[in-house]
């Protein structure tokens, strides 16, 4: 997992405001809102950008531990995946917001 | 740092409170034009003698909602298709990655929009269906066939896979057939709401009230557990939440075909003008939406110390549609909210 690429689904609808983004999921028309360090992984997910590229990320930005950010990161990520908010593959893909 | 997944995602509800407390205008109403190509006899909606908002005035209004972090847009009308240019504005709303909501009333939809509409990926088509029987249906919309054009708008956008809601609003003469309109939902894998509370037109004219049904529908309709089991099965107040009285103007405004923007389609106090100011400063700036936006449920004299204040869905568009007041108190909703809180079985 940790070299698939990672994109928003084109689908969503979102907005992100301050530091905390507010995403809308065309499915059951629910919003949802990440706190600060959720919106980062959802933003970085360009399409362009590898698990640990993100991963890398928010090491960086947030000063933690590699281990903790490696755990919480694929599990955040996983759960988009499934809430059908982000999209994992295998090469670069050309959307991107 | 990140959490587990649970606590990253945060409830519906801290959405409210993030949107209401940053003042972000998640919903907005737009409504497109007033033209209609129905005669319904209950409508809410008065003509003015006003130019309607171009196409690029419209796109502009879209472009500035963006920048005030608007993110769902219920097109309305009149009727949306009567606008020739409704896909080019759609289109540009999706552009901007907004969600959008139609309401219809479908009579001018053919395969052609309704395989655009597909593309759209709408979160939802809602169309108005006010009976199963045509002679119903067709005398309060006014036009003969056009209970056969919604049924056939609403085949057309279930073959496209477009999330529908059949809308009814009831009245006398339309609630006997409401439990054929379930059924019809359930057939085409669409949601169903109903609206027992006819309202004034938004010039005041009380006279379509008398549609309006009366406590013996009302009590069959709120026992029935086909409503009973789906909360969205009927329209509810504005939201009441932390102690607001409701979210209008709070996180969420309606923009008439004129372009004056409003706390809510039915709370037509004019905020500003689109055509003199931008919607940023109205949205800020109005005075009347600085005072709207102070009123907590504690300033309603009457409904604050009601004890059916749990169980009401006080709507304040509808509080001043009736008595001209946002803080009076709406007779439909004490009534409503008597007969849902079971006192009329003990009287």
């Amino acid at each position: 997992m940790l070299n698939m690429y990672v994109s928003k689904n084109k689908e969503i609808a979102y907005r992100v405001i301050e530091d905390e983004a507010i995403i809308l999921t065309p499915e059951d028309g629910m919003l949802h809102n990440l706190n600060p360090v959720a919106t980062v992984i959802f933003e970085s997910a360009n399409g362009k950008r590898q698990v640990k590229d993100i991963i890398g990320k928010i090491c960086e930005e947030f000063d933690i531990e590699e281990r903790v950010a490696h755990r919480d990161c694929l599990n955040f990520i996983e759960d988009l995946v499934h809430k059908k908010m982000l999209i994992l593959s295998g090469k670069p893909t050309k959307f991107s917001k | 740092m990140p959490q587990a997944s649970s606590t990253v995602f945060r409830a519906q509800s801290t959405v409210a409170n993030l949107t209401i407390s940053r003042k972000i205008p998640i919903y907005v109403f737009l409504e497109l034009t007033r033209l209609c190509n129905l005669r319904c006899r209950h409508c809410y909606l008065v003509k003015e003698k006003k130019a309607e908002l171009s196409t690029e005035e419209i796109k502009e209004v879209i472009r500035q909602l963006r920048n005030e972090n608007a993110l769902i847009l219920n097109f309305s009308g009149g009727e949306v298709f009567e606008r020739q240019d409704f896909f080019d504005i759609s289109e540009y709303a999706k552009e901007l990655n907004f969600g959008i909501k139609i309401f219809t009333n479908g009579t001018l939809i053919d395969d052609l929009k309704a395989a655009r509409l597909a593309k759209l990926k709408p979160l939802r088509v809602e169309i108005s269906i006010y009976s199963l029987d045509p002679e119903v249906h067709d005398s309060i919309t006014g036009v003969e066939g056009s209970l056969e054009k919604s049924l056939n708008a609403l085949c057309l956008l279930r073959s496209h896979k477009i999330p529908l809601r059949i809308k009814t609003p009831l009245m006398k003469n339309n609630f006997s057939g409401y439990r054929r309109i379930i059924e019809l939902a359930k057939r085409l894998g669409a949601k169903y709401q109903f609206d027992p509370n006819i309202i004034p037109k938004l010039d005041g004219d009380k006279s379509v009230l008398c549609r309006r049904i009366g406590k013996k529908n009302l009590i069959q309709l709120l026992r029935d557990p086909a409503i009973r089991a789906n909360e969205d099965s009927m329209t509810r107040g504005g939201g009441q939440t932390e102690g607001l009285s409701c979210s209008a103007g709070h996180n969420s405004c309606a923009i008439n075909a004129y372009g004056e923007v409003q706390p809510c389609a039915i709370l037509p106090i004019k905020l500003g003008s689109l055509r003199k100011n931008d919607f940023c400063n109205i949205w800020k700036n109005s005075p009347e939406l600085n005072c709207l936006r102070s009123v907590r449920m504690s300033d309603l004299k009457v409904c604050s110390k009601c004890s059916l204040l749990a169980c009401c869905a006080r709507c304040p568009g509808l509080a001043y549609l009736e008595t001209g007041n946002i803080l009076g108190v709406s007779r439909r909703n004490c009534f409503v909210s008597k007969i849902n809180s079971g006192l009329w079985f003990y009287q």
